[in-house]
């Protein structure tokens, strides 16, 4: 296993605000507690005791980060974690906010880089739910839970990356059978998210998705089908302009000849089957078989760069130069291809902390969906979720073509009006617990009232601005500008709401509708549809 | 006048992301260009710039195999080279003393009878691009070079700039179902994605209706009033406002059309089929007035490497039902006149079949032209089996910016020069 020489990342240098630091030291002292996995599904009871205490009366209208007066600033310190946790997963709640905070920069990293460490109750519960994983729609249901409920966030994430680049869909690898063979995938690809490359790619080589979805299964020495060697070459190592031929892939096909799919959905590799003559592959010659094609394609100068531009396009921003993936470039080619190191190296570089790194993608239908429903802290079903996804124009399990999903690479792609409404309407129906998000339990937010109600009592919030600064602070870092929270602020108190009113401490209360709408403009904002 | 010069664009493009400025990937279909707006142009003078017609784009996603769909049944090296992909004589429509229609398209055959449906043959490119994402990029952008994310408009985009669509008017393009294809990206142009009448609203929060309107321009508001801090924040910000705007405005339009429009009696659209679904959204807005000069329908399945038969089997009668559909729809309520579609796919198939019961990736392909505009009939010549490129693959005889260039300038009235960024011959097809 390759252990990366530790590194501290340099840190912008603390941001002076309102003379209040983030994390406040008190928060450190919670550090060796444990993420509480009940806390995390219960709904928002989940903030935990520490934290509720620690953040008691800090949330103060002068205790939150304003980034208004500072427009070049980098992220400040509280929300250097909060976009280090977007990236790496898809959006903390308030108590993991606080366990990460207290674990430091380096150690959320490395509680980050090793799930395995992290305890997980997810597959026991997922397998309790009785899905069919032979039907598309369970399928996605297993996995929208997944990243919702699991406490492993870049290892769901970094799962969501692989699957848009070695992916397949099951539109084309269907039927009953094939259908199981995409939760296979996706269950390699997780055990192996931060394996080599050369693993990676010799196990999704011999995928029986990839199988299908990209006809290996049919590439035969006598008749070879070239849709794999190309696709290898072309989207998953040297990129199309990496420098490879017509010859090259025609000459990979022939490489790769050899494996045979049984109907079992087992694959096991036959000599006899494999073309055994002289051919040439990226200036390589001999009797080249799938693990000479690996081990070229892998070690090529081109994939250390094509494949780091895919990782920081998804993890950071989608115009890096050479030199932001420069210690990227280096940690692939010096760790043996370690896509671990790879990762250790992105969100060390300077650059993932950079201004131009902050807010800098649409966040994707799967990052905007299940951000929203883990930071409300909702317990849902799952149907619903990945029917929502789905019409923001993300399906899981079926990207739109080989090349995965183009929002990936051009975060742009996911927005437009039709996707916009559905993301708007979206938080509208989360706020108001339709049915459709809520799980066996039936707990939505149907009764928001009540669960505003106990965060405002935890959380001792006494005015509609400590209510803003509240949830400002947890969707987007408390960056916001001063008029900006101002308006947030006069939505609470606006006339003509109506609904149960919510009681702040200390007396006087907001009306539910207003409590709703100030929600909903902040969680449909720029700011929180950026990543 | 003031013209969009695409090659303009890409150039200060190139230039602008060789310095760091710009982020190809983060300028997609909405997006302001920033530092280059400016030479663009302002846009030709608003609706007058339309001759009241249509432009319904069928794209066939993943390369459609023309010799299934248009069979050189007369050449007997098509079931040489096809010995058991060949399409049977039992399951052909002749067209001529050449060429047949497969008859899992039979559903056009009253189009083709009726003199609204014109086959162009051969439609393809120079140095054929065997990549789907580049060969699409490059019929969608006219970007040759098919470098993803270099080009800054597709070529309706540019259509539509050029016709002085502006946010203010959000139906002048409409794209049936939700991801919105490269072929609209242009500066300043929304072009709405409708998967359905109900996603396309702002909702109300049920339990305080009566303020509903209100709290949808506060909505409006607060995603407008965003200024970034970053290049990126920038150019999202200007996104976002520009795509909350036009959602706003078009979802109010979209929804009375979606209430008053019906299939005309008696027209069945194909149940359980996205393109049927997506065929009566577009019917909807051009039959309600909203003025739509360009929309755009996606068919995708068309990557038949392996099982080729039995795939097209199921693609080709939901492709011809739901186009048929569309059509008799159009006559029974008196638009047809005004509509022209047509069909593009990012290129055919190999000649010889694979060993897999399919083919791999191609270059020229037939191309269908439908309404009572086109000239109808076969156009060009039979694709010559005999001469195949280096690849195996067939040489091109239509260049698909002529086909372009043809409907701009003679279907839709505009100068195609100016919105292709070059000239090239016009073809007969439209009448």
């Amino acid at each position: 296993m390759y252990h990366p020489q530790e590194t501290q990342p340099t840190l912008p240098a603390t941001q002076r605000v309102a003379g209040n630091q983030w994390p406040p030291p008190a928060a450190r002292h919670t550090g060796g507690k444990k993420l509480s996995r009940r806390g995390l599904l219960i709904g928002a009871g989940a903030v935990g005791v520490g934290a509720a205490a620690i953040t008691t009366g800090l949330l103060s209208a002068e205790g939150v980060i304003h980034l208004g007066a500072s427009p070049t600033a980098a992220p400040a310190p509280h929300a250097q974690i909060t976009h280090l946790l977007r990236r790496a997963g898809f959006g903390a709640t308030w108590s993991e906010i606080q366990t990460y905070s207290a674990l430091g920069w380096t150690g959320t990293i490395d509680r980050l880089l090793n799930p395995n460490s992290v305890p997980d109750d997810i597959d026991q519960r997922l397998n309790s739910l009785g899905l069919d994983l032979s039907r598309p729609i369970d399928e996605q249901r297993w996995w929208v839970l997944r990243m919702l409920y699991s406490q492993r966030p870049l290892l769901e994430k970094m799962t969501l990356f692989w699957h848009g680049v070695l992916t397949s869909s099951f539109k084309k690898v269907g039927g009953k059978r094939g259908y199981g063979y995409l939760i296979n995938q996706n269950n390699f690809l997780r055990a192996h998210a931060f394996d080599t490359y050369d693993n990676i790619l010799l196990g999704i080589t011999q995928d029986p998705a990839m199988m299908w979805w990209l006809d290996l299964r049919l590439n035969k020495k006598q008749a070879p089908n070239e849709n794999y060697a190309r696709e290898l070459m072309e989207l998953f190592t040297l990129g199309v302009s990496g420098g490879y031929t017509q010859n090259d892939v025609h000459n990979a096909a022939l490489a790769l000849t050899g494996f045979k799919l049984r109907p079992d959905g087992t694959v096991t590799y036959l000599p006899e089957m494999h073309d055994d003559s002289q051919k040439t592959l990226l200036g390589h010659t001999g009797d080249l078989n799938y693990q000479d094609v690996i081990r070229i394609v892998a070690a090529h100068p081109a994939t250390g760069p094509f494949i780091c531009r895919r990782i920081f396009s998804f993890f950071v921003h989608e115009n890096p130069t050479t030199a932001d993936l420069q210690p990227m470039v280096s940690a692939y080619y010096s760790s043996g291809h370690n896509m671990g190191a790879v990762m250790r190296a992105m969100f060390t570089t300077p650059a993932f902390l950079a201004p131009e790194s902050y807010r800098a993608r649409i966040k994707s239908p799967v990052e905007f969906t299940i951000g929203a429903i883990r930071q409300l802290e909702l317990e849902v079903g799952g149907s619903g979720v990945a029917g929502v996804i789905n019409q923001m124009g993300q399906i899981i399990f079926a990207p739109p073509n080989v090349a995965g999903w183009p929002g990936d690479q051009g975060s742009a792609n996911w927005m437009n009006t039709g996707t916009w409404l559905v993301r708007v309407n979206l938080i509208n129906s989360l706020l108001n617990g339709v049915k459709t998000f809520q799980g066996q339990g039936g707990q939505g937010l149907g009764n928001i009232d009540q669960v505003m109600q106990g965060i405002i009592s935890r959380q001792n919030l006494s005015s509609a601005a400590a209510m803003v600064d509240y949830f400002t602070a947890l969707f987007i870092d408390g960056q916001i500008t001063t008029p900006r929270r101002q308006t947030l602020i006069d939505t609470l108190s606006a006339s003509g709401g109506n609904g149960a009113s919510v009681k702040l401490s200390g007396g006087g209360s907001v009306a539910g509708s207003n409590l709703r709408t100030m929600l909903y403009l902040l969680m449909t904002s720029p700011e929180y549809q950026l990543n | 006048m003031n013209r969009l010069s695409r090659r303009a664009i890409l150039k200060d493009g190139c230039l602008a992301v060789g310095s760091g400025l710009l982020a190809p990937g983060i300028f997609g279909a909405l997006a302001q260009v920033p530092a280059q707006a400016a030479t663009l142009g302002a846009p030709l003078a608003g609706p007058a710039a339309s001759n009241g017609r249509v432009l319904v784009v069928v794209q066939l996603a993943g390369g459609n195999d023309g010799l299934q769909a248009v069979i050189p049944y007369a050449d007997p090296l098509y079931t040489q080279m096809r010995p058991t992909l060949g399409v049977a004589k039992s399951n052909q429509i002749p067209l001529s003393a050449q060429m047949a229609l497969h008859a899992d398209l039979g559903a056009l055959k009253p189009l083709w009878d009726a003199g609204e449906m014109a086959v162009i043959q051969g439609v393809g490119y120079p140095n054929p691009n065997l990549s789907h994402f580049q060969s699409m990029y490059i019929w969608q952008t006219l970007d040759m070079t098919g470098a993803q994310g270099t080009a800054q408009t597709g070529w309706l985009g540019s259509y539509l700039h050029n016709a002085g669509a502006s946010i203010q008017q959000p139906f002048t393009g409409v794209n049936g179902g939700a991801l919105l294809p490269e072929a609209f990206m242009a500066p300043g142009i929304s072009v709405p994605a409708i998967s359905s009448a109900a996603a396309f609203s702002v909702r109300p929060d049920p339990a305080d209706q009566q303020r509903a309107g209100q709290r949808r321009q506060a909505l409006l508001n607060y995603t407008s009033s965003f200024t970034g801090t970053s290049d990126a924040q920038t150019t999202f910000a200007k996104l976002l406002s520009d795509t909350s705007q036009a959602a706003a405005t078009g979802s109010d339009q979209f929804a009375k059309a979606a209430a008053n429009y019906k299939p005309a009696a008696g027209v069945t659209y194909p149940a359980q089929s996205s393109l049927a679904a997506s065929l009566q959204i577009v019917a909807a807005t051009i039959t309600q007035g909203l003025g739509v000069r360009v929309a755009y329908v996606t068919l995708g399945g068309f990557d038949t490497h392996a099982d080729e038969v039995n795939t097209l089997h199921l693609l080709y009668p939901e492709l011809a039902q739901s186009l048929a559909a569309f059509w008799q729809d159009m006559h029974a309520q008196g638009t047809a006149d005004t509509i022209m579609m047509m069909t593009w796919s990012e290129f055919g198939r190999r000649v010889h079949e694979n060993g897999s019961t399919g083919t791999d990736h191609g270059t020229a392909a037939p191309q269908f032209v439908f309404g009572p505009g086109v000239a109808g009939g076969l156009h060009g010549t039979a694709p010559n089996l005999a001469n195949l490129d280096s690849t195996g693959n067939l040489l091109f005889q239509t260049d698909f910016r002529s086909y372009y260039a043809t409907i701009i300038q003679n279907w839709l009235g505009a100068d195609a020069p100016t919105v292709l960024g070059g000239s090239y011959p016009l073809l007969d097809f439209v009448k």
